[in-house]
């Protein structure tokens, strides 16, 4: 497929939110154009480029029959003990990104797993999941993944082969390796901490001792790991607690969203915020306060107290702020054994007060404090941070210390360049690469393509035909989590089982199994692998237990006990603040900050269309990444500030088109650009989207670059937000002003403690007619904390997953057709500064007792249930849209095609020409929820399938369905538990305890009185009674 | 019977100017010859000849391509999905819902003229009546068309009418749209019903002068067995009352009735009760401005200026000013009662109007409904085709410009700031419209060349002959009543 990027993309679409305080010609001619479209839009070649973009629904319909209609009828005679056709069953599982392992909980439907969430029991989730592990189910039917074993000639012509001619021609080679012990075979792996895998390493050495082992990870915590090497000698991983404390301080790190452990951070940190308990309806007597130092306007920025409580600085800088932050603790009286070097001159704007008032408040919660230093910064800031931590007295209180794997094996960076430099000296005669795509994923001046070339035999194990795949010898289809047995460790090194729920459906084998084929060990298949490892048989009850618990007991590391010692760290830090003291960023000298995506991760999951298709939580993009410009920067280059353009970055000889998204919060001079894009060999749903950030990341600038020259294009390009598509004239950016404090109710955190209703008074409003009662069974309803979402849009996922919601692509989400039935809408905040907060809102059917959608359908579709859910009947709609339009909430989702069946290209061919749903792709689909088809109006139903298949039960039994027993996908998947589902009646439930609080308002209630049974609780901030917010200016309309 | 005498004065013509009121006499409304046998002929020979003019033939290719566009566009939008319009959450509705507002509105001067004007025994009417009530009739086919073919699922359509089913499936009476779909069906009956029995004594006239075996026949069908006895003279004036009565309420029912499909709904800037007068005025003020527009070309055209006068265009333009004139008022009145109401929703609705994405159609509707009427207030306006003619254009443009603001400003923004989205039609959005016109264009073109333009029976009975006294001694006295 051709580079899609430069497409001649027409059209300006897109407007950066809230600060719309330019007035140019431009942009006026922009506000004033009729139609933003032109209507010849479908005849230019912009939209055949959407064409080529297919859904996980595409429909390789021949190949998929490759395996598929192999059924064998195995009628159910006797049935198999514990298996109902038709009844979900739950497994646990585990699922590993970056090297540490989320325990899962899979429902598995006759014996296709349907849907992922975090186990309950598991100490990183606790119940809650995020994005990427309630999507990672999509990729086991994605009909885009390898499907054979593929051998490459000399000519470079790939043909299918089998694992048996695999296994032949490996034998053949080992026997070779046997004579040398190994030389010239590596192994290249990704971070893992799987004790199959690091076995399997230790046999491979005894049995080949010449053999090499290489570990690469794109996105590698490895900073971490050295920095405290430095400060302990030995190294560790940080774990902080973010539910011990009060004061919280990151330094670029972005709790929430990309790192493995964000499903913890949040519940820890949402623990600190809950202001009610819903277990007993007690207020809170203190809340915790986050102050964030950051080159993105992050999750975790948009969450810090207020705009005075985040300092945005380029990337480079942030060690310098905390060396400005360690000498402001050390003026004000702590004892600090690290030296601490001025840094040069440091722009912070008024972060000046910030540091000061933050030292302070530090201090006077010694123990109950937290710092933490991004993954994406230099190992020195790690130690630096641990060095404080522990003047602070939060060793082993709010930051844990726990050992890692393999603590003395060189960093994923020197690895690599380990591979390279090996492979120039012609060392590497054979390469076996297990998972990862380093081609796409290496630094760039590594040039990995072109030293697999000088490579003689090159194996790749990869779930999809990728680009690395594309230049080796051998290509290895790998099976996926959910499809084989394995291992891993969590981040306190307890193990958990990976529990497959599907036969490898394309006859992939695991990491673990091809090292066991590599070095022909005795045991073959996973299954048996894991047990030996682990040594526990199956049949023993502790392999049972360990299933059904989700992980291995008694496996999991005591705390380090350290002793903390700057040793070398001083001067390393005074080297590293000069010598980026020295770097000087201008608009001809730009900083690019790398960062994980808050969806494809880091292009594993490109191919994945919920979450190409998930809006990224502060940019609210699909489908694309972008440049994130501070717009105060972009505007004085010379972009446009109110529509997306391509631009060229420069640095060194290397250079990368993207498109451009103004973002206010980011630090001026830095642009920050998400990794995993722009992959060319991902699969039909990730080939094109976005732009390879990659294409500039080196060894020397893995997490930062500096030194970058912009050069503008006048090239517009279209990017697909869900949020704020166009232009808001200024009347509207007025009436947004006005509108979002009745929308999202807010307040300090002294306030609430002033009064816990905050303002809030109960309505005195009088019916003019005797309305329905809702007084009698069951009566759902659901709060909303605003003040726990950290918008990481895991619900998102999970709903979308749950209930069968196709994804539409990026030609459909432009036009505003996207189908998610949830969504979380982000709101600017502030002063209208280039520094703005922002506000998460989760917005899903509010069920409304009122309901204006239900009186307008002629037809009678939609309408009330007793227990008080708004429900829609598919069969009945005949799609006249009378109720989108009627809904203030605007939460109901249309059809406007066939979205489920042919594929997401040819959505503009009549249904009789396109193809049925893959069969591949029905698997994944809940049957408990109907698959709607065109022209029908879909929404939220606070999963009914689930209240449903629970009243059953509970009816069964003659009993009332207790509380929490039903949980809707979107409450199941929130790792900070800010959604809580219940029957509002039973004054017991934690709804109730909630509904019952006097700060609770119903959106819209106020104006429309629609009775919303979903309902908010404020977002209450905490900030520093010394950090007031600047003065808002809540504009008014007229 | 008196016997018929020539009652034309010398220069008394088509162009004779006959809009003066001397206050003696009355204005003549029938001018050149005019003779029952000379009305008869004039309006005959439109039907009756062997070739139409070329023009008529040029139009129709045009106008029945385009039905052939429309035909392709609905089909395409059938089987593959609603989604090949610009339709958009949260713009649910685009030009379907417009489109059918649009053309209902244009369905209400045709009854107008012959139902209200009737019982007020406007006799001007006779000339025009007819012409204008196949406007009706079309116009509200293509209406009615958009309805059907805008939902999700055409095909179960019919759902929203109360058919019986085994189910127990009833349709739901609180729905405006439900409301909407009986009030155009009633009116599409009634209109077509009205029409056609008041053509039936000038389709007997067709079928006794046909020549041709095919012609009578199905003439003869149409005007089912008329002998003008006085027997039936008397049920047809009698029905014809009554239909006019039943077609006076629904002229202000039926647009009434679509205004709720949004007043009914709670969104800002459609959550309004001035909105079924609003409705019903720009129905009519849209409906005489179409009728103006199709009169002018159709009297140079067919040679029909003897009959469709100055006079007449004089009065239709008059209509126009009035009905252009309330729609004014209400324009001022909603921005007045948003500002005054406090509320900032409904503030906002109306400033976006004017102000936000689409502020050009929302100045241009105040251009063409406001102030491009008032120039009817000169009569060199009002008689001069070439200035009356782009203006009644202009106020139809105005008002399918009305009916794209009402429904598509409303729905880009309303409460939720996240959930606004702008809409742009698709190619498919305009085709489809330019197929509706086409449609109409096709039958209207049908109805001039195969059917009774002009009501003969009914013209003839405001000529002077018709009242039994002739001024023998003074025509021009005679001539206006």
């Amino acid at each position: 497929m051709p580079p899609l990027k430069t497409d001649n993309l027409s059209g300006k679409e897109y407007w950066r939110s809230l600060n719309e305080l330019a007035d140019t010609p431009e942009f006026r001619e922009f506000v004033d154009r009729e139609f933003t479209n032109n209507a010849s839009e479908f005849l230019n070649s912009n939209r055949r480029r959407f064409l080529k973009i297919m859904g996980a629904s595409f429909a390789l319909a021949g190949l998929a029959g490759c395996r598929w209609p192999m059924e064998t009828l195995a009628p159910y005679a006797h049935r198999p003990a514990n298996r109902d056709p038709g009844t979900p069953v739950q497994y646990t599982t585990a699922m590993e990104l970056g090297g540490v392992a989320q325990g899962m909980l899979v429902t598995s439907v006759d014996g296709r797993p349907i849907k992922v969430d975090g186990n309950p029991k598991h100490v990183l989730n606790r119940g809650g999941s995020d994005a990427y592990g309630q999507a990672s189910v999509l990729n086991v039917y994605d009909p885009d993944r390898s499907r054979s074993v593929m051998q490459r000639d000399a000519q470079g012509k790939a043909a299918d082969s089998n694992w048996a001619t695999f296994e032949a021609f490996w034998k053949e080679q080992l026997a070779g390796f046997k004579k040398t012990g190994g030389k010239g075979l590596a192994i290249l792996s990704g971070s893992s901490a799987s004790p199959s895998l690091v076995d399997m390493h230790k046999r491979m050495t005894q049995a080949l001792p010449a053999s090499q082992w290489y570990e690469y990870e794109p996105i590698s915590d490895d900073a971490g790991r050295e920095g405290l090497r430095m400060v302990f000698t030995q190294a560790a991983r940080a774990v902080p607690d973010l539910s011990g404390a009060q004061v919280i301080v990151s330094f670029d790190q972005d709790f929430f969203v990309g790192d493995p452990l964000a499903v913890k951070f949040a519940r820890d940190f949402a623990k600190g915020r809950q202001l009610t308990n819903p277990e007993n309806g007690q207020s809170a007597t203190s809340m915790n306060r986050l102050y964030v130092v950051e080159s993105t306007f992050t999750m975790t920025g948009s969450m810090a107290e207020n705009a005075r409580h985040r300092i945005p600085v380029p990337a480079k800088d942030v060690p310098a702020v905390a060396c400005l932050l360690a000498a402001e603790l050390k003026k004000q009286g702590l004892v600090l054994g690290v030296e601490i070097p001025t840094p040069g001159n440091v722009n912070i704007g008024t972060g000046d007060k910030t540091l000061e008032v933050m030292a302070a408040d530090l201090l006077a919660n010694k123990g109950r404090c937290v710092l933490v230093a991004g993954a994406n910064q230099p190992p020195e800031l790690h130690g630096l941070i641990a060095g404080i931590n522990d003047a602070l007295g939060n060793t082993g209180r709010t930051v844990t210390y726990y050992p890692v794997m393999n603590p003395n094996r060189p960093t994923h960076l020197a690895s690599i360049e380990a591979l390279a430099a090996a492979i120039k000296k012609k060392e590497i005669s054979t390469l076996v690469i297990l998972g990862g795509n380093p081609v796409y994923t290496a630094p760039v001046d590594i040039d990995f393509a072109k030293l697999l070339a000088a490579v003689p035999l090159t194996v790749h194990l990869a779930d999809y035909v990728d680009e690395t795949s594309e230049l080796c010898t051998w290509h290895l289809p790998e099976s996926h989590y959910l499809e084989n047995w394995g291992d891993g460790r969590t981040f306190d090194m307890s193990v958990s089982i990976v529990q497959p729920m599907i036969q490898p459906i394309f006859g992939g084998r695991s990491a673990v199994e091809v090292m066991a084929l590599v070095i022909q060990d005795p045991m073959q298949k996973a299954y048996d692998i894991v047990q030996r490892t682990l040594g526990i048989k199956s049949t023993d009850w502790r392999w049972k237990k360990a299933l059904f618990d989700g992980y291995v007991e008694k496996t999991a590391s005591q705390p380090l006990h350290l002793s903390f010692s700057a040793g070398n760290l001083n001067g390393a830090l005074a080297q590293l603040i000069a010598k980026n003291a020295k770097v000087k960023l201008d608009h001809h000298h730009l900083e690019v900050v790398f960062r994980t995506d808050s969806k494809v991760f880091d292009g594993r999951f490109a191919n994945n269309g919920w979450l190409q298709e998930l809006p990224d939580p502060m940019t609210r993009l699909t489908w694309d990444n972008a440049a994130l410009i501070n717009p105060k920067t972009g505007v004085a280059m010379g972009l446009n500030r109110h529509e997306s353009q391509i631009i060229r970055l420069n640095v060194g000889g290397r250079e990368l088109d993207i498109a451009t998204y103004m973002m206010p919060g980011q630090p001026e001079n830095s642009i920050s650009i998400t990794l995993g894009y722009g992959r060319t060999h991902s699969g039909n749903v990730g080939n094109g989207a976005g732009f390879n950030a990659g294409t500039l990341r080196t060894t020397h600038a893995m997490t930062m670059l500096s030194g970058v020259a912009m050069e503008v294009t006048q090239t517009p390009y279209k990017l697909a937000t869900t949020q704020d598509h166009f232009v808001i004239s200024t009347i509207g950016e007025r009436a947004i002003a006005a509108r979002v404090p009745d929308l999202i109710h807010q307040g300090t955190f002294a306030e609430f403690q002033k009064d816990p209703g905050m303002g809030h008074k109960k309505s005195t409003a009088v019916s003019l007619w005797d309305e329905h009662h809702y007084d009698t069974g069951y009566q759902w309803g659901m709060a909303v904390d605003l003040t726990t979402c950290v918008g990481c849009s895991s619900c998102v996922v999970a709903c979308q997953a749950e209930n069968n919601i196709p994804i539409v692509g990026k030609e459909q989400v432009l036009k505003g057709r996207e189908m998610q039935w949830l969504r979380i809408d982000r709101y600017f905040r502030g002063p209208e500064s280039e520094n703005p907060q922002a506000v998460h809102e989760p917005i899903l059917c509010m069920q409304c007792e009122n309901a204006p959608c239900e009186a307008v359908c002629p037809v009678g579709a939609t309408s009330h249930s007793a227990d008080g859910l708004n429900m829609m009947t598919y069969n009945r709609c005949i799609g006249t849209r009378y109720c989108a339009n009627n809904c203030p909430y605007k939460v109901r989702r249309f059809n406007f095609f066939d979205y489920n069946s042919g594929t997401l290209s040819n959505l503009y061919t009549p249904n009789i020409l396109r193809s049925e749903m893959n069969p591949l792709i029905a698997l994944q689909k809940n049957p408990q929820v109907s698959i709607r088809v065109r022209g029908v109006m879909e929404k939220c139903t606070y999963c009914v399938q689930r209240i449903e298949t629970v009243r059953v039960v509970a009816e069964r039994q003659n009993r009332r369905i207790r509380d929490g027993e039903i949980t809707p996908a979107c409450a199941q998947a929130c790792p900070s538990q800010a959604l809580v589902f219940g029957d509002i009646r039973d004054k017991n439930s934690r709804v109730a305890k909630l509904m019952k609080q006097d700060r609770m308002y119903g959106i819209l209630n106020k104006e429309l009185y629609t009775k919303p049974r979903t309902r908010y609780l404020p977002k209450v901030w905490n900030p520093n009674p010394a950090l007031p917010e600047e003065t808002l200016s809540p504009k008014g309309l007229m | 019977m008196a016997s018929v005498t020539t009652t034309q004065l010398p220069g008394m013509t088509g162009d004779f100017d006959n809009t003066l009121d001397d206050g003696v006499s009355k204005a003549p409304l029938v001018l050149g010859e005019a003779t029952f046998r000379e009305v008869t002929r004039k309006i005959c020979r439109v039907a009756e000849a062997p070739r139409a003019p070329l023009a008529w033939y040029v139009a129709f290719a045009i106008s029945t391509a385009l039905v052939g566009v429309l035909g392709v566009m609905i089909a395409y939008a059938v089987f593959t999905g609603v989604g090949v319009w610009g339709n958009n959450s949260p713009v649910f509705w685009g030009f379907p819902i417009i489109n059918f507002v649009f053309w209902v509105g244009l369905a209400h001067a045709g009854t107008f003229i012959s139902a209200i004007l009737l019982l007020f025994r406007q006799k001007w009417r006779t000339g025009i009546n007819r012409f204008a009530e196949a406007t009706t009739v079309f116009a509200v086919v293509c209406a009615g068309l958009f309805p059907g073919i805008h939902v999700g699922r055409p095909w179960f359509a019919y759902w929203m009418a109360p058919v019986p089913n085994v189910m127990g499936a009833w349709p739901n009476f609180y729905s405006p749209l439900l409301w909407d779909a009986i009030a155009v069906f009633t009116y599409t009956n009634v209109s077509l019903l009205f029409w056609y029995v008041g053509m039936i004594p000038d389709l007997a006239t067709f079928r006794d002068r046909s020549k041709t075996r095919l012609r009578h026949t199905i003439y003869g069908i149409l005007a089912m067995g008329w002998r003008g006895s006085a027997k039936h003279w008397q049920l047809y004036e009698r029905t014809i009352l009554i239909l006019a009565g039943l077609a006076t309420a629904l002229v202000l029912g039926v647009s009434s009735t679509v205004s709720t499909d949004f007043a009914v709904s709670q969104l800002p800037g459609w959550h309004e009760t001035i909105f079924p007068p609003y409705f019903t005025v720009g129905a009519i003020f849209s409906g005489f401005a179409l009728v103006l527009a199709l009169a002018i070309p159709a009297r140079e055209l067919f040679g029909l200026k003897d009959l469709i006068t100055k006079r007449h265009l004089d009065n239709l333009a008059k209509i126009t000013l009035v009905m252009g004139s309330i729609v004014t008022y209400i324009y001022l009145m909603e921005f007045f009662i948003a500002y005054y109401s406090g509320n900032g929703y409904e503030q906002f609705a109306y400033l976006t109007r004017i102000m936000g994405p689409y502020w050009r159609m929302g100045w241009l509707i105040l251009f063409c409904n406001c102030l491009v009427p008032q120039i009817f207030w000169f009569k060199f306006a009002r008689t001069t085709w070439w200035l009356a003619l782009p203006a009644a254009l202009l106020c139809l443009v105005g008002m399918w410009s009305e009916r794209f603001v009402i429904i598509v400003t409303v729905l880009n923004r309303d409460f939720l700031p996240s959930a606004w989205h702008n809409y742009a039609p698709t190619w498919v959005d305009w085709l489809t419209f330019a197929g509706s016109i086409g449609l109409f264009f096709t039958l209207f073109l049908l109805f001039c060349r195969f059917l009774p333009m002009i009501a003969m029976s009914e013209v003839k009975s405001i000529l002077p002959q018709a009242e039994g006294h002739v001024h023998d001694d003074s025509p021009a006295a005679a001539a206006g009543h």
